[in-house]
């Protein structure tokens, strides 16, 4: 769409308004229609003309415009060096700075010359504010050449700046050495930098501190001593109000750890109240990474956190994120003690209803976790599990009879006694899906040691055609099988039926097969498909979700940082830019700027307007929120019912005019029959999959509603890595494909 | 570190954004939304989320979301407690709450704000005291131009020795400072009245207006109560470990001096509160009584005191007796809410009455809470007290003056 109006109209004012004030208006209106969306790229040679105002309100506006429309005006460019040069030289430190700040800002590889000679000269400037942002502005210019910054003079006048008298220069010069040197590991951590820098500790912002306390945590002390004066200068900033301090500080002790063993508990004690306080006092959102820390060290230290554990008791008004880590932690610190504190605090959550059934299905499964903990007091979950599935409430006795079922799993002998006796009552009572699975399980592993129990199953397959889950069906057929080889006399008749029903009257394919394979089984030999079905159990000692031990060992390395936050180490989940990311950034770019469809006469009135000083501001919102509202993002949709034949797809496959490769890193390993099933949940048709050694080959497609454009996939994925190959008539399209896939098989 | 910055309303529009590093493009804007909206619980989005390999980082404030993207190698902390800073800047430079209407109005000093707060991806300085000397300029109302303003070949933060949070040659008249002790109880107290836990969260705000570079020092009756605390930077820690007074420069305007957290109360909880709650299942209605009375004998009154009942789904029909004050029923979210403008000293306040259930359905299992809130002036319930407070290196005469606020957290009834 084309805003050549607005334009017009902005240049014209720009002309116009000779007065100051007026023109500070103005400019300010480009700024505000700049931030709506607008494209007001044309007005570049304009605004670099308007720049040579001596109003330092107006300037910083232009600058940030000029900044925003570089890019797309590399020829007009040049234009502004002799504004930027001149503003270089001003005699004011603050036009100096924002010149120096500006200019370095551009990425531009035709100024780079000219931003070197400045960067160099804003190094030697009088003024500590010019050299702050001369020192950050190595980094720009790093990132456009490399080859201007590294091992060359400015590193080396980097490294004396450290020792400047002003905090920020000192500062600045370590996070500018830290990132131009990424690539050597950093800035080299000195024994004479890290005294120099803590000795002046007090003195540097909350930034600042920061920063020193990430080079401290990487630094090896030379000897005990040096060790007890950091922990002993740094103890103090626990009681910072920063929160980034007070985990960064933790973070150094935490690491001192190693080279001071018997300080162990001593450390963590320091460190265990200023955690608590900040989950108190700070808003939820702070209190989350907080949280995940806490979560952490208890599964380090159980023991630590074991005397507060009613601090993470859960609100009501917490929002569920908070909730769950609150109840990972309790998993995480009980103890002997406070055992019957907890497991009573879980119940009540399960059945409070003004928490989410998500959350009280999250307590069930900690109370099962607990009690694989705590082996002692099963008997005392059993007894909440039973209760909770007299409730009747049908998550609740879902997530109860799952967890029981595991809970038996562990302590088979013990917690037998207690629950068989039940099982009939419960056969009754349950109605839900996943607890009657668990239940026929129960009945077909441990059924034959009462009684009724080839009565209860037979209860079941009395049903078994009108039942509809298919899941039950196949458990049932599992455990009456079973309990054939258990209870032969009492359960042949009722083998006889279920084998009969599943095979000749049962629609889903899955029952018939595995009707079909359990008779073939039992005509061929009897004795072997008895050691099949009753085979030794491998001996089952933890829950699956369970974390690995080693997962937290390496978290605990990286404490103070997002891995702790999404519980995986950063290996799993960095971010590796490949080429086609990069160019679909780029394109995302353009799509902001000029996607924004707009009202012209609208936004000529407002601009009119509010040049001339009218508030209008009610009207206006409206009318800016409309016109955001109405922009519109190019998302794929793809139709569900959407069919090809094979003969067509190969047809197509062969004769597509255009073909994309695309490689990209799962989070997590998946299997084969996983990756069909997240495609088909997104409407992605597969054609056909196969497994090649370890590499995974998928083909399938997709058409787009609002588009009408069918695309032709073909994935190979071996472990994390998927290398994407996509055919179709339109790039632009086959670029969105590629990327969606990416998305549905990343989350 | 932080690439960008969204500010969005709450539907989702872009007010502001500010790239730092590249630029982030809007698409990702709108996928976050979408988790965001996803099944009507946009409060319970974790704040740090990753979005197309990306790390986002957002936090709410009166009405709009601040969002970061980031890179994954740093503090999650940082980004919040950076976007907490951002909040409290806009609200001192702007004079009032940023909201949509006030950052847009306000959108070039945003900018100018942005641009001196971070730059390269890192934090600068976030103190509006520090930022003041940069933004300067754009505060007055009449442009001046830049040969005119000797003032800026001077920068006073270029001076050598200065603090990270106070700038040299402030000029105040009248000189004053004013401190707010706010002590917030959370607790959880049984029908009988007997309180199961509490706990006092309190924070000491401060508005500084005072000239040049004054040290102050504050000592309190008992510093034992600030154990678990957390300071402004501006206090000297370790004056405060060897003699537990506070010593500090403050910085210029409003600031958060400490917080602190506490388990011990010298008072008795000012309120004293019980009541009962029962559903009849023959009746099928509940049936309730709510009683208050002021405990404390350092209280002269308490006003605006609250007590809200959140009820079961399709409760209707209250009939509701009260010794004072009125109840309001909501009957689209079913709650009962019963406010006392001003209670009585030495008399007990009573709410009973009862609630009709739907006619059909189950009766709920468990009882409702009761949320109580009330604001006392004068009291300090953790007994904290300020015995002196000594200004220095400053002449002239000071207006200084400490004010206590108690009320209520988390305050809750379980019947």
């Amino acid at each position: 769409m084309s805003s050549s109006r607005v334009i017009k109209s902005f240049r014209q004012l720009l002309n116009e308004s000779k007065e100051q004030s007026r023109r500070r208006l103005v400019i300010e209106q480009i700024i505000s229609a700049m931030s709506l969306g607008v494209n007001l790229s044309p007005l570049f040679a304009d605004m670099v003309k308007a720049a040579q105002t001596t109003d330092l309100v107006q300037k910083k506006m232009i600058y940030l415009y000029i900044c925003k429309y570089a890019e797309e005006n590399k020829e007009l460019l040049i234009l502004s060096t002799g504004t930027f040069q001149r503003d270089c030289q001003s005699q004011d430190p603050l036009v100096r700075g924002l010149s120096l700040r500006s200019m370095s800002s551009l990425m531009n590889k035709e100024l780079v010359e000219y931003m070197a000679r400045e960067i160099k000269k804003g190094l030697m400037d009088r003024s500590n504010y010019v050299r702050r942002i001369a020192v950050l502005a190595t980094v720009k210019l790093f990132r456009v050449s490399p080859e201007l910054v590294l091992d060359t003079e400015i590193e080396k006048k980097l490294y004396s700046m450290i020792a400047e008298v002003d905090p920020y220069v000192s500062i600045n010069s370590v996070v500018a050495l830290n990132e131009i040197l990424a690539s050597k590991g950093g800035i080299s951590i000195t024994q004479k930098i890290i005294i120099h820098l803590l000795k002046r500790f007090h003195e540097f912002t909350h930034w600042g501190q920061s920063i020193v306390l990430g080079l401290v945590a990487n630094y090896a002390p030379q000897s005990e001593q040096e060790c007890l004066q950091i922990l002993n200068l740094l103890d103090n900033y626990l009681k910072s109000g920063n929160t980034s301090v007070i985990l960064s500080v933790s973070k150094v002790f935490i690491n001192l750890i190693n080279d001071l063993p018997n300080l162990r508990n001593q450390i963590y004690d320091r460190i265990k109240n200023p955690l608590i306080t900040l989950v108190s006092c700070s808003g939820d959102e702070m209190a989350y990474p907080v949280l995940k820390h806490i979560y952490l060290i208890a599964t380090q230290l159980p023991n630590l956190f074991a005397n507060e554990a009613s601090r993470f008791f859960i609100k009501g008004s917490d929002p569920t994120y908070l909730q769950e880590i609150k109840i990972d932690i309790l998993c995480e610190i009980v103890n002997k003690q406070n055992f019957k504190q907890i497991i009573f605090a879980l119940a009540s959550y399960v059945i409070n209803s003004s928490l989410n059934e998500h959350i009280s299905s999250y307590c069930i499964r900690a109370i099962g976790k607990i009690a694989s903990q705590l082996s002692s007091y099963f008997d005392m979950v059993i007894d909440y599990l039973m209760e909770f599935i007299e409730l009747d409430i049908p998550h609740i006795v879902e997530a109860s009879m799952i967890i029981l079922k595991d809970v038996i799993r562990l302590f088979p002998e013990q917690s037998l006694e207690i629950v068989l006796p039940e099982l009939k009552r419960l056969s009754e009572i349950i109605h839900t899906e996943e607890a009657k699975v668990s239940l026929i399980w129960i009945l077909g592993e441990y059924g034959e040691k009462i009684d009724e129990g080839p009565y209860i199953l037979e209860k079941f397959v009395e049903t078994f055609s009108e039942e509809s889950s298919e899941k039950i069906k196949l458990e049932l057929l599992t455990s009456v099988l079973k309990m054939f080889f258990k209870r032969p006399p009492e359960s042949k008749k009722m083998l006889g039926v279920i084998l009969h029903e599943a095979t000749e009257n049962s629609n889903e394919p899955d029952v018939i097969d595995r009707g079909l394979f359990y008779y073939r089984l039992i005509f061929t030999d009897i004795n072997k498909t008895k050691s099949i079905v009753l085979s030794e159990k491998e001996n089952f000692t933890r829950f699956t979700e369970n974390d690995p031990l080693e997962l937290f060992e390496i978290l605990m390395d990286e404490f103070n940082t997002f891995s702790v936050v999404y519980k995986k180490p950063y290996e799993q989940f960095k971010r590796i830019i490949h080429k086609n990311e990069e160019e679909e950034e780029e394109e995302d770019d353009d799509s902001s700027t000029d996607s924004s469809s707009f009202s012209e006469e609208e936004l000529l009135d407002q601009i009119q307007q509010n040049v001339n000083g009218l508030d209008i501001n009610q009207q206006n919102q409206s009318q800016s929120q409309n016109q955001q509202n109405s922009q519109e993002e190019q998302e794929i949709e793809l139709e569900p019912k959407f069919n090809l034949e094979p003969s067509e797809f190969q047809n197509k496959w062969m004769n597509s005019s255009h073909n994309l490769n695309f490689d990209f890193e799962l989070d997590e390993e998946l299997d084969k029959d996983s990756f069909e099933e997240i495609l088909k949940e997104n409407n992605f048709q597969v054609m056909a999959s196969g497994l090649i050694q370890s590499t995974i080959k998928i083909f399938c497609y997709g058409k787009d509603i609002s588009n009408n454009q069918i695309g032709l996939f073909q994935l190979l994925i071996t472990g994390v890595n998927v290398k994407l190959n996509a055919k179709g008539t339109n790039p632009q399209f086959l670029k969105l494909f590629a990327e969606y896939i990416a998305t549905v098989l990343t989350e | 570190m932080i690439k960008s910055l969204f500010i969005l309303n709450t539907g989702g529009d872009i007010v502001l954004e500010k790239h730092w590093q590249g630029r982030t493009g809007r698409n990702i804007i709108s996928q976050f939304w979408n988790e965001l909206t996803k099944g009507n619980r946009t409060k319970d989005l974790p704040p740090i989320i990753r979005i197309r390999r990306q790390t986002l980082i957002y936090i709410r404030k009166y009405n709009l979301l601040y969002l970061v993207v980031a890179d994954q190698d740093t503090s999650p902390l940082m980004f919040i407690e950076f976007l907490n800073r951002v909040i409290e800047v806009f609200s001192n430079f702007f004079s009032t709450e940023p909201t949509e209407t006030s950052v847009k109005e306000n959108l070039p000093k945003a900018f100018e704000l942005l641009g001196e707060m971070m730059d390269n991806v890192f934090p600068v300085t976030t103190e509006s005291s520090m930022l003041r000397d940069m933004i300067g300029a754009t505060m007055k109302s009449t442009p001046n131009t830049i040969e005119n303003s000797k003032k800026f070949a001077t920068l006073s933060s270029d001076q050598v020795g200065g603090l990270p949070w106070r700038r040299k040659n402030i000029k105040h008249s009248p000189n004053e400072i004013f401190f707010d002790v706010i002590e917030s109880i959370n607790a959880t107290i049984e029908r009988s009245g007997k309180c199961l836990n509490s706990e006092i969260i309190s924070k000491i705000n401060c508005e500084c207006k005072l000239s040049g570079m004054p040290t102050l020092t504050m000592v309190f009756n008992n510093s034992s109560i600030l154990e678990d605390v957390s300071f402004h930077q501006c206090i000297n820690l370790d004056t405060w470990e060897r003699r537990k007074i506070l010593d500090f420069i403050p910085p210029d305007g409003q600031f958060e001096l400490l917080t602190y957290r506490s388990n011990r109360m010298q008072t008795q909880i000012p309120l004293y509160t019980s009541g009962r709650f029962n559903w009849s299942k023959k009746k099928r209605r509940g049936k309730f009584e709510v009683i208050l009375q002021l405990r404390n004998s350092l209280v002269k009154s308490i006003e605006n005191v609250s007590v809200l009942i959140p009820l079961a789904q399709g409760c209707s029909s209250p009939s509701i007796k009260t010794t004072n004050g009125a109840v309001f029923f909501n009957d689209q979210t079913f709650e009962l809410k019963w406010e006392i403008k001003k209670m009585p000293k030495n008399k007990e306040v009573s709410m009973k009455g009862s609630i009709k259930l739907p006619s059909k359905g189950s009766i709920p299992r468990e009882k409702p809470v009761a949320i109580i809130t009330f604001s006392i002036e004068g009291l300090c319930m953790s007994g904290l007290k300020v015995t002196n407070l000594n200004i220095s290196k400053l002449k002239k005469k000071i207006f200084k003056g400490v004010k206590f606020i108690s009320k209520s957290g988390n305050f809750t009834l379980k019947f």
